[in-house]
């Protein structure tokens, strides 16, 4: 009993001292609250990002994608009253919301008519009437239905009467629309529209009860379906696994029922979703460390402070004849409650804050709480500060005073070796990219603890470098003003206090230049990845469900023409493609001279050609049909013309067979006013393509063709040949054109083009040069044709390629390429400054500024920036705290030292300035190693964690920038508050100075 | 039966400026249940005696016995277990040595708390002890709530209440007043006998003998006399074991006496003198060779001065003057205001009432800046801790403060300075690598080099062994008479008093 006693007494004295008022802990406590709430802010922050970016890729789904749907699909089987039973309860148990249930039977004859009939319970919020009124309930000898689509006349009938109300559109939003009535794409409309019978009408009635129940179409195979739509918000981060379990559950149950269930729900994109937000979460570890060592950091500054208090209360103890234990279970005690105590009212503070960020983000506040930070991980994370905080407090009050001048090797140089050994091994290991943030295999652990193991190496340096530094000033500033040596050598005397702050400002320095040097350089990172993506304000490309050519549908102001087509060259690395003007190439948005050793306007002129590139072609009078007289001696062929119209798109033209040698006139139809002659095709007459038999013979035509003079309208074209060639079988001879074709040649003739038998000069990626022959020559296939490149010179990336690229002129690429295929070489992507206009429909936008927006309107970019933001204040609060530490404790520590300064007839403006300078040298030089360790900090960082404010794939990679302005306006606000602080510090109102004594003698 | 036995203790600090001997050979014996007061001028060594004793610090070499155990040799284990039963230890600063934040009555249980003692046994035997010393109605309030008597009090009950079979007392009266001074030290007697406790009393003041059964006397870390209460004659010099008899410094050195001496006896004495010819100390001159102080014009003058800390006052109403060619010693016990009195005079603090004049300017009139600059022009401070920076050499020391005092042309008189205090062999030597003598004459030189109307030194020669301390107090002596300074001395020093052309005793 006695024994038990004595164990616990210290635990009563710790009590003791702390029930007398913690004022002298309060600092400390300050600190460690001001870290866990900011910890516990991170975490929350980083579910409620993780919880918006569900939300917006939940948003984002298609609506048919978007439902939990259970549907049943059959003829014959139960009644949908049962089915109704069986459903709708096990869809408001998994969802917690009724579905809306719809059903469709397959298109139907009714009184010899085809009609799709289709019906949803409840039907008004779904549908835009455009004529009409909305239907009654349907029952089977009184349903009235809306036309959604489809023509033709409703049928009725006795057993089922149909009565046509209105005609609707329904909602895109329908949770049911993909069911009720799948979409078609454009291309697809097109292209049937001229090839089907005109649709049956599509009906749509209110009440499947009443549709489902009609004798007529009893034996006719129908779908129920039942739906509840994913909202967004519905489903959050935490919530996800349990989301899928209960569909997983939802389909064995409805499977049991019946095996004409179909269970469907967007789980695969909700979980990729998630994953995906991880990544970003996983990142904002980085920024947690960082706020973990700033805790730590300034604990143990704080803690400072503390040492001579608690030694004294110490060594009273120890006085009294206290065991060791006894003591150190003392001060454990005492340090651990306050590091406990802090811990819990930093994460009460820090769980407010995340419960206000999720409400004004518009996630449910107490769920975030909850799962962020009262989760087992989130009270573990605490349980891991308090405990962290508490050991480090402990060791902080009981560590001997710094002994920073002395040359030997302590333990904390060896952990310091030790972090950046730590360092340079995680480095070594390559960066840390999104896919291995997300599988996170030890990755998080190393980048959580980047900022401290750096931070911490920086520390030791700083103390190391410190007093040599001072010395050295000292003997500098052998002649200064009196003030500035009293400073210097004060400081050399006693530089323990000193190295200690100026080593905490070194760290929180420092991470606070990394959190705004890395902000700068995601807010970067946006605006490159959107002038990346966009190299000029506006790329418009054709829309693929409209097919309307992009200058044809352009009818704007002055835009940079663009070939965009995608290739491969032998070695199977595949590229992209771009023919851009020279001039416009030298200016292309979204370059960074880090893309290539050379300036893109010397690149640029090494692809300009020296000589017109134009494609040569027959110019034509004006007229519609083109006429051509031909004869052949040999084997008849087919004869096809390309036109090509001043926009540069091209068009062929069957002009029809030859005759043998009997002379006709073959006649086409000029597609293009104002269209050029580029090329006639020779090709085989088609009954012959089916002369193979299995015989291993090709199908042939060989011949001599003649020409006549062609005529358009009847307005002869003079010299329409001249300069023309043959290639590919055929050959002009003064006899005329001698052909020889084959089933898998085309045959051509066609003018001399410039390209002709020289390659064309291109820009090209490493993959794509090592390709390339010594002569840095290289075939390209682009689109299936080949051509032949001479890369002038090497980018390692161009804007609004992921990949490879080949960059070439387009006029010569387009020549190039128009003269192997009639078309390919067709600007396919304008680049404007500006749309002065709505842009037209039948084109794709791509706004920079557009995507710029997106970019910065994701939560996790958001919440990334924010946090950085947040990081760099809090450090730079700290690191003002920590110099007005420094300074009260150079009053408190000193005052033997001032007062004896002042005795020596010093006065007090000597003092103040002597304290201010002491201040200011501690300061430049914790600034001058934050900067340094903010550096090294940030390009480490950069290196290590390749993902952009998204936490995705930088494109391109980031590339750290330093925001001179909010640098600068930083600086001046730290100095100014340091000053404005320090100034107040050192006033010395008092009317004597204070004795170093304790009490008076 | 011995209860403490100490035989040839040595005890050497280190410091970031050399190594300091506090203890050099000391020995002594104390009887059980023996109250015994050590008296000696500051840096003597009584402290780290004491706290040897308490087995805080370890004997560099020699023995420390109390009751039988080995002090020096104990663990830590067993040092702790030895202060939680054996000993009882009340310091000077009460005010640290009493956790704040714990009551009276915590206080004084602490001890026992600390062993496992049950709460009712331990609060009984704090109550009893409080009710002895008149603190019953007080037993909750904390230190903070306490008079600077009662704190000491409370102290003295927390060191007893566990029933020692040592009790150590530092300084206990350092901070008290002279009527609760009196107080304490009849506790004290009354306390230890009753509790039969084995008893060590350091201190400066006399008055801390009234109590004891014996007092001896430390200088430079060793014994050097001691006498029984009731003896009317003093000056009794410690016969070590085997004959060995160690005589003062200060008679050597003035009897010429150096490495070599010849004893002889002449009518029953035992005569001792230099073997061969005299040493001479040039520092040293005999009192009788300094010319008599002119009297001359009063340098600094108060009237009516009063100042208190707190409930305690420590200058009530007091008039004095000071000559200028004069040596004065302000003399008194721990705690009676010469250290405050000084700062009044240098303008370092204000006092709470009355007038001070130095050189002629009304202080009390001035603001902080003002009586700084008054500073600069005629006073000079010497401090107890030197102030000098160890990292600069003993010239640029001087040279700094001159500096301090707008001189711009700093070099000849600091090597003026430093010369007359007998270091211009010194002046380029860092002040870390000097010796505790040295840095204290560099401090001075330091004061002189300026020249000043008014030198003010604070226990000049606490910290320095008896050679030193009357070198320096011969310095201070000689300096006023050739500079027409008044030099005012506040010390415990017999040496430096002697010196003094007067005594203020406060």
């Amino acid at each position: 009993m006695s024994r038990l006693r004595r164990i616990l007494f210290p635990i009563r004295l710790a009590a003791a001292r702390l029930g007398s008022g913690g004022g002298r802990l309060a600092l400390v406590a300050l600190g460690i609250v001001a870290g866990t709430a900011a910890l516990g802010a991170v975490l929350g922050g980083r579910l409620v990002m993780q919880d918006r970016a569900l939300a917006q890729a939940t948003a984002a789904l298609p609506s048919g994608n978007r439902s939990l749907e259970v549907a049943w699909v059959g003829d014959f089987g139960p009644t949908w009253r049962a089915l109704d039973r069986q459903v709708v309860p096990a869809m408001d148990k998994l969802a917690g919301r009724k579905p809306i249930a719809t059903m469709l039977y397959r298109e139907s004859q009714i009184n010899g008519r085809l009609v799709n009939l289709r019906a949803v319970n409840g039907l008004a919020p779904y549908v835009h009437l455009d004529a009409g009124r909305l239907p009654k309930t349907c029952v089977p000898s009184h349903c009235e239905v809306l036309r959604i689509a489809g023509v033709g006349p409703v049928p009725s009938k006795s057993t089922i009467r149909l009565i046509q109300v209105g005609r609707a559109t329904l909602d895109p939003a329908a949770p049911f629309k993909p069911f009720i009535q799948p979409a078609e794409s454009g291309i697809v409309s097109a292209a049937v529209q001229y090839h089907t019978a005109q649709p049956s009408p599509v009906l749509l009635a209110d009440g499947v009860d009443g549709l489902s129940r009609t004798s007529e179409l009893a034996t006719f195979f129908r779908a129920y379906a039942w739906f509840v739509p994913v909202e967004a918000g519905d489903v959050h981060p935490w919530s996800v696994g349990a989301y899928t379990q209960k569909v997983d559950r939802l389909r064995a149950q409805m499977s049991a029922d019946s095996g004409q269930y179909e269970v469907t729900a967007p789980t695969d994109q909700l979980t990729a979703a998630v994953t995906s937000s991880r990544v970003a979460a996983r990142r904002l570890l980085l920024l947690g460390g960082e706020v973990g060592t700033l805790l730590l950091a300034f604990t143990i500054l704080a803690a400072g402070a503390l040492r001579r208090e608690i030694t004294a209360a110490r060594q009273r103890l120890a006085f009294s004849g206290a065991r060791r234990s006894q003591i150190e279970l003392q001060t454990f005690v005492e340090t651990g409650a306050v590091a406990v105590a802090a811990t819990i009212v930093g994460w009460a503070i820090g769980a407010l804050v995340a419960a206000g960020v999720a409400s004004r983000a518009g996630s449910p506040a107490w769920p975030v709480v909850e799962h962020a930070l009262l989760s087992a991980t989130g009270l573990t994370t605490a349980a891991a500060a308090a405990a962290t905080a508490a050991v480090l407090l402990y060791l902080a009050v009981r560590a001997p005073a710094l002994q920073a001048g002395r040359l030997t090797v302590t333990p904390l140089d060896v952990a310091a070796l030790a972090a950046i050994g730590a360092v340079v091994l995680g480095y070594a290991r390559g960066s840390v990219d999104t896919q291995s943030l997300a599988a996170s295999k030890g990755t998080g652990v190393f980048v959580l603890l980047v900022p401290g193991l750096v931070t911490f190496a920086a520390a030791i340096c700083a103390v190391r470098l410190l007093v040599p530094t001072l010395r050295a000033l000292g003997r500098i500033g052998r002649r200064g003003p009196i003030a500035l040596r009293l400073a210097v050598v004060s400081l050399a005397r006693n530089p323990g206090g000193a190295a200690t702050v100026a080593t905490f400002l070194v760290a929180s320095l420092g991470l606070a230049l990394f959190a705004v040097t890395y902000r700068s350089t995601l807010l970067q990172g946006q605006r490159d990845e959107a002038a990346y993506a966009a190299p000029a304000p506006y790329v418009l490309d054709e829309n693929l469900s409209q097919l309307v050519p992009v200058l044809h549908a352009w009818k704007g102001g002055p835009a940079t023409q663009i070939v965009r087509l995608s290739g491969n060259v032998p070695s199977s690395a595949s590229f992209t493609f771009l023919g851009v003007p020279p001039t416009a190439l030298a200016q292309t948005g979204g370059w960074r001279s880090d893309f290539a050793s050379t300036s893109l306007a010397a690149l640029a002129k090494r692809l300009a050609p020296k000589t017109s590139t134009a494609l040569h072609s027959t110019a034509l009078p004006a007229g519609k049909t083109f006429a051509l007289p031909v004869s052949t001696n040999g084997d008849d062929i087919s004869v096809r013309a390309f036109f090509r119209s001043p926009l540069g798109d091209f068009d062929s033209v069957i002009l029809g067979p030859t005759d043998g040698s009997k002379r006709i006139v073959l006649h086409g139809r000029i597609p293009f006013t104002g269209a050029t002659l580029t090329s006639l095709e020779l090709d085989l007459i088609s009954p012959r393509l089916t002369a193979n038999g299995g015989t291993g013979t090709q199908p042939t035509a060989r011949g001599v063709l003649h020409l006549g003079v062609p005529s358009v309208d009847g307005k002869p074209v003079t010299n329409a040949f001249a300069d023309w060639l043959g290639v590919q079988g055929a050959s002009i001879q003064s006899t005329g054109i001698a052909y020889s074709t084959t089933a898998g040649d085309t045959t051509v003739i066609r003018p001399r083009q410039p390209t002709d038998g020289n390659p064309i000069p291109v820009l090209a990626t490493p993959a794509i040069a090592a390709a390339a022959g010594n002569n840095r020559i290289v075939p390209l296939t682009i689109e299936g044709e080949q051509i032949v490149g001479h890369i002038v010179g090497i980018l390692h990336r161009f804007p609004s390629i992921a990949g490879d690229a080949i960059i070439a002129d387009r006029q010569t690429a387009e020549t190039a390429l128009d003269t192997s295929s009639p078309g390919l070489g067709t600007t396919n992507e304008l680049w404007v400054d500006s749309l002065g206009q709505p842009a037209p429909s039948t084109l794709t936008v791509i706004s920079r500024a557009q995507v710029l927006a997106g970019l910065r309107a994701d939560p996790l970019a958001r919440g990334a920036l924010i946090t950085l933001a947040s990081a760099a204040a809090l450090a730079l609060a700290l690191a003002l705290i920590g110099l007005l530490l420094g300074v009260a404790g150079d009053r408190r520590d000193e005052r033997g030292e001032l007062f004896d300064l002042e005795a020596q007839g010093a006065a007090p403006a000597t003092i103040r300035t002597h304290l201010r300078l002491r201040a200011l040298l501690v300061a430049c030089f914790g600034l001058i190693g934050g900067a340094i360790t903010g550096a090294i900090l940030s390009s480490l960082v950069l290196s290590l964690v390749s993902v952009t404010a998204s936490a995705a794939l930088p494109e391109p990679p980031l590339r750290l920038v330093l925001d001179g302005r909010l640098l600068a306006g930083a600086i001046v606000a730290y100095a100014v508050l340091a000053a404005v602080l320090v100034y107040a510090a050192t006033a010395l109102h008092e009317r004597a100075p204070a004795r170093a004594a304790e009490a008076a003698a | 039966m011995n209860a403490i036995e100490l035989k040839d203790v040595f005890r050497v600090h280190s410091t970031p400026e050399g190594d300091a001997a506090a203890l050099q050979g000391l020995a002594l014996t104390v009887r059980e249940g023996e109250v015994v007061t050590v008296l000696g001028p500051s840096g003597a060594g009584k402290s780290t005696l004491l706290r040897i004793l308490a087995g805080i610090e370890q004997p560099s070499a020699g023995v420390v016995r109390v009751f039988g155990e080995e002090i020096g040799k104990l663990s830590p284990r067993r040092a702790a277990g030895y202060r939680a039963t054996m000993l009882g230890y009340v310091d000077q600063h009460y005010a640290r040595a009493l956790a704040p934040e714990l009551s009276a009555r915590q206080l004084v249980s602490l001890q026992l708390g600390l062993r496992g003692v049950s709460g009712t046994e331990r609060l009984r035997r704090a109550d009893e002890l409080l009710e002895r010393v008149g603190l019953e109605q007080k037993r909750d309030r904390r230190p903070t709530q306490l008079s600077g008597g009662e704190q000491q009090r409370v102290a003295l009950c927390a060191a007893l209440a566990h029933g020692p079979k040592v009790f150590l007392a530092d300084e206990p009266t350092g901070e008290l007043d002279a009527a609760t001074a009196d107080r304490v030290y009849d506790l004290i007697g009354e306390l230890a006998r009753e509790n039969g406790a084995t008893t060590l009393i350091v201190s400066h003041d006399p008055e801390s003998a009234r109590v004891a059964d014996r007092i001896v006397r430390i200088r430079d870390g060793r014994v050097s006399e001691e006498w029984a209460r009731d003896d009317q004659e003093s000056d009794t010099i410690v016969v070590g074991r085997g004959g060995w008899l160690r005589l003062p410094e200060e008679l050597l050195l003035r009897a010429g006496i150096g490495d070599r001496a010849q004893a002889r006896l002449e009518s029953g004495a035992v005569v001792v003198a230099p073997a061969g010819e005299a040493v001479s100390n040039k520092l040293l001159q005999a009192p009788e060779t300094l010319a008599p102080a002119r009297a001359t014009e009063v340098v600094a003058a108060v009237r009516g001065l009063s100042k208190r800390y707190g409930e305690t006052r420590v200058l009530d109403g007091l008039d004095a003057s000071f000559t200028g060619g004069a040596l004065h010693a302000i003399t008194g016990p721990s705690g009676s205001g010469k250290t405050t009195f000084l700062h009044i005079l240098a303008g370092l603090e204000l006092p709470d009432g009355g007038e001070v004049t130095v050189a002629g300017v009304e202080l009390t009139h001035l603001d902080r800046a003002e009586r700084a600059a008054h500073r600069r022009a005629a006073i000079a401070y010497v401090g107890q801790q030197a102030g000098l920076v160890p990292h600069l050499s003993a010239l640029e020391n001087v040279e700094l403060a001159l500096t301090l005092r707008g001189i711009t042309e700093t070099r000849v008189p600091a090597l003026s300075a430093l010369e007359a205090v007998g270091l211009a062999e010194r002046t380029r030597q860092r002040v870390s690598r000097l010796s505790q003598g040295e840095r204290a004459r560099t401090a001075i030189a330091r004061a002189i080099a300026v020249r000043p109307k008014l030198l003010l030194a604070d226990e000049p020669t606490s910290r320095l062994d008896q050679a030193n301390a009357l070198a320096v107090s011969l310095l201070l002596a000689r300096l006023a008479r050739d500079t027409g300074a008044a030099v005012l001395c506040s010390t415990h020093d017999p040496l430096v008093i002697e010196q003094a052309d007067d005594e203020l005793k406060l």
